[in-house]
């Protein structure tokens, strides 16, 4: 009976052993203060490591509205400007491999509200892709109005697998 | 004894061996990294009246005129570009990426805080160029535009077009 109880022990031990680490849990980085008064978004840049065809990444998108009224915003997929060293623009078809999951769009936040979207890239089984490419989450605040308007953009660069 | 023994080692092996693979095959390889950090912009000045204009002539502002207020954390790339590659109003305008007037067909070029014709960027809706590169963070900057106008117009009805500053994390 001991045995068998020695036995059962160093089972859970290993099955504890193959399941994967938890990633670590970074906690966001706070805003300075002097930036509750300005609309803003965070990360700038995400970096995708090791992708494969059905393989999927997220990240949060965390959007501020810095003004004193509500505002609607635009949180949409879009080619880059321009591509960092290495990377190359994204395939046409990966504007279908991004989820923007926004609740109930159109995107409008109240005064001073902070709120999370999740970004995801969803690469079908079959599909192709460059070893390394780059799209931006572009981030409009569309109550601007004038001739000169602001865009902030989150650079998702993406590395695929050997 | 030793049977049940076995039969309950061969179990937990059937357990554990799929436990291993479907994990190593599903998600642990993918990674995914961000760089912390706000970036943040807006802009003082939203609007220049060029005025009255004459065919085939070009009009600017001082290159300076527009002031980009950033307040991002991290360094920054920012591009210009128009949002659209008309000009709306009467008798729409072209808008020309190499800045090449023609027959109700305008070119914008911007410069950030120089002096014109040098350091020049054309303002593009197809690819926007950058204009401020390694923006350093929490450091404002400035630029103008100026306007290449039609050699010909279609009419006199003011033109406008959405001129937009794009910032993202420097890479």
């Amino acid at each position: 009976m001991k045995k068998l109880i020695w036995l059962l022990v160093v089972a859970g031990l290993l099955l504890s052993a193959c399941a994967q680490p938890s990633p670590p849990v970074v906690e966001a980085p706070k805003p300075p203060p002097e930036l509750y008064d300005k609309t803003w978004i965070s990360p700038g840049k995400v970096e995708v490591g090791n992708f494969y065809p059905g393989a999927r990444a997220e990240y949060p998108l965390t959007i501020h509205n810095g003004k004193d009224e509500p505002a609607q915003f635009s949180v949409t997929y879009r080619q880059p400007d321009n591509s960092a060293e290495g990377y190359v623009t994204a395939p046409d078809a990966a504007q279908d491999w991004v989820i923007i999951a926004i609740d109930e769009p159109p995107l409008v936040l109240a005064a001073k509200e902070t709120r999370d979207v999740l970004i995801a890239v969803e690469m079908p089984k079959g599909a192709k892709a460059p070893s390394k490419w780059e799209f931006w989450i572009a981030v409009k605040d569309v109550t601007q109005t004038g001739m000169v308007q602001t865009e902030l953009a989150c650079r998702w660069l993406v590395t695929m697998r050997e | 004894m030793r049977k049940t023994l076995l039969a309950i080692l061969l179990a937990l092996a059937l357990v554990v061996i799929p436990v291993g693979s479907a994990l190593a095959a599903n998600t642990a390889d993918v990674t995914v990294y961000a760089t912390p950090g706000f970036i943040s912009i807006t802009v003082d000045n939203t609007t220049y009246d060029f005025g009255a204009l004459l065919e085939s002539t070009t009009k600017e502002s001082a290159t300076n005129y527009f002031t980009i207020d950033n307040t991002s954390t991290v360094i920054t790339d920012n591009t210009i570009g128009v949002t659209t590659n008309t000009w709306s109003g009467g008798v729409i305008w072209a808008h020309s990426d190499t800045c090449t007037p023609a027959a109700n067909t305008a070119g914008l070029k911007a410069n950030k805080g120089g002096t014109w014709g040098g350091g020049d960027v054309i303002v593009k809706f197809s690819s926007p160029d950058i204009i401020a590169n390694d923006q350093a963070a929490n450091t404002d900057w400035s630029f103008g535009l100026k306007l290449y106008a039609p050699t010909s117009f279609g009419d006199y009805v003011q033109k406008s077009i959405v001129v937009r500053i794009t910032a993202t994390g420097a890479v």
